[in-house]
């Protein structure tokens, strides 16, 4: 497991330096389109996986990676800890830079947002790492499944298939949705914290906070376990 | 001694091509020489035996285990080589053996050191930029760097220079020497399989043809050169492959003491080499005597043009 993880990392060091050039851009884009703030660090969290995925199907490498001596359960479960390693450093990242740019202009962000940008809040980060969660264990058993371009393909189509349908679904009478609508319309949809926030709000009323988060997290960790299985059953069978 | 490698009935279907009911073994000490043309399932068979893909009939054995699913220290004890030799090519050599050292317990860094040095691979060049020949040299330098008791080399002296191949072909004979290491190597250059080979696996269309010592072959096997009206003897002496040529037909005979007194006189009878296997072998039945295992395979038509 350890090997492998380290792997990843010499795998994607030579790119480490885009992470400057790359936060020096969302920075800039801050001022022009804030609410996309969230969904920019989060790409930038993902790229992580998906880099080390690509690598790999570029060089055709998942060859090499499963001749060495390690089993296929040890590949999938080092490539869901890299992954969501990842993700948790890209939340750091999150914070830091989001903080950055609160001090140097946060009474300009202020002014163009809907309230405090996500970043500085207890929600906001439990949000990114909450939506990177789902992104990870939804798209590993693809990858797992149907190998790099095809799966990941297939993941992003058929999460906006779910998505859409989500959304649908929520306009009948979730409560997130109203409160959306009530708070600020689409710019609000892109801003994951509210939209969680309006869940938990509303299953803590039926249940309590202390049930509600204790559902949640096993209703994470439930899924999580479902995607480790199904991307070890994917890999064990599949020729490379 | 138990077998490093074995094959028992082994299958496996893909949607355009199948290997069909193999069955052979690599021994300890010894150079199994896997040989047959483009397509004939080569790469499939040291793909099972890396436990790449899954049988769908038969058993694949490695150190007695399956290897699909055998632990990590099964899997360290295997170097291998793979057809086409993949690598992170935006990383330079020494970047490239620094993930795969960690892997191996018994990977010895001055060896691989040496190796590079002896086969001439740059350290800092980047692996992509290596020549195909050179990533071939690379990739040995990485499959003989953990001192493996099993190597598994898929057309390695595909690319190679004359005279590398040669040392190549010398160091693979003494790895064998200490009698606890083994080798499988698919090749289509019977050179490299007269030079080294103490066994031979002869497959063509996914079906083994020929299982068993290189010296069967060498000291009992004929080609007989024949004219047209000889055909019909030639085949009924049970060949294991003939060829319609231009000046007559030519058939491969397993007894050539047989073969002498049957046709002497009346045909040219001379001892076989590999590339006569190679080239005219058709007929699955059983090896000779040997100290390879038993297996299975399949008859098929035994002629041919030529």
């Amino acid at each position: 497991m350890r090997q492998l993880l380290m792997k990843d990392v010499r795998l994607v060091a030579p790119f480490l330096w885009l992470i400057v050039p790359a936060h020096v851009l969302m920075g800039a884009q801050s001022f022009l389109l804030p609410e996309f703030d969230f969904w920019w660090n989060l790409a930038a969290a993902l790229t992580w996986t998906v880099a080390v995925v690509s690598i790999e199907w570029h060089f055709d490498a998942d060859r090499l990676v499963a001749s060495l001596p390690v089993t296929r359960l040890t590949v999938v479960q080092a490539r869901y800890s890299s992954a969501l390693a990842g993700v948790a450093l890209g939340a750091v990242l999150y914070v830091v830079y989001g903080h950055g740019v609160m001090a140097i202009a946060g009474d300009r962000l202020i002014g163009r947002w809907h309230g405090v940008p996500a970043w500085t809040s207890a929600d906001g980060i439990c949000a990114f790492l909450a939506v990177g969660y789902v992104l990870v264990i939804g798209f590993l058993p693809f990858y797992f499944r149907f190998g790099f371009p095809f799966g990941a393909t297939l993941f992003v189509v058929s999460a906006g298939v779910a998505v859409s349908a989500a959304a649908g679904l929520a306009r009948v009478g979730d409560p997130a949705a109203r409160l959306v609508q009530a708070r600020g319309g689409a710019a609000m949809a892109l801003q994951p914290s509210e939209i969680i926030r309006g869940w938990f709000s509303s299953l803590a009323a039926s249940w309590g906070e202390g049930p509600a988060s204790l559902a949640l997290f096993a209703g994470a960790a439930v899924l999580g376990f479902l995607s480790v299985w199904l991307s070890t059953r994917f890999f064990a069978r599949r020729d490379l | 001694m138990e077998n490093h490698l074995e094959f028992a009935g082994v299958s496996k279907i893909y949607d355009r091509f199948a290997l069909r009911d193999v069955s052979f073994s690599v021994p300890p000490g010894y150079i199994v020489g896997l040989v047959g043309p483009n397509g004939a399932g080569k790469t499939t068979m040291i793909r099972l035996a890396l436990g790449l893909a899954a049988t769908d009939a038969g058993t694949v054995r490695v150190f007695g285990h399956e290897p699909h699913t055998a632990g990590a220290e099964v899997r360290a004890r295997i170097g291998f080589v793979h057809e086409t030799a993949a690598f992170y090519d935006h990383l330079s050599v020494e970047r490239v053996a620094a993930i795969v050292a960690p892997f191996y317990p018994t990977w010895d860094g001055a060896l691989f050191a040496r190796l590079l040095d002896e086969f001439g691979v740059p350290r800092r060049t980047h692996a992509g930029s290596l020549s195909r020949g050179t990533r071939m040299k690379f990739a040995l330098a990485l499959a003989l760097a953990h001192r493996a008791d099993l190597l598994l080399l898929d057309e390695p002296t595909t690319g190679l220079d004359p005279v590398f191949r040669d040392s190549l072909l010398d160091r693979l004979s003494e790895a064998i020497g200490d009698g606890r290491t083994s080798v499988l190597f698919s090749t289509q250059m019977m050179a490299d399989l007269e030079r080294i080979a103490d066994f031979i696996v002869l497959i063509r269309d996914g079906r083994l043809l020929f299982r068993g010592p290189k010296d069967d072959i060498l000291d009992h096997w004929a080609v007989v050169r024949a004219g047209p009206e000889l055909a019909g003897e030639l085949a009924a002496a049970s060949p294991r492959g003939m060829a319609t040529t231009r000046q007559g037909v030519e058939a491969l005979l397993a007894d050539i003491v047989d073969a002498r007194r049957r046709f002497d006189g009346r045909a040219v009878v001379d001892e076989a080499t590999l590339e006569d296997v190679f080239l005219l072998c058709r007929e699955p039945r059983a090896a000779g005597a040997g100290r390879e295992p038993a297996g299975g395979g399949q008859r098929s038509d035994g002629t041919r043009e030529r």
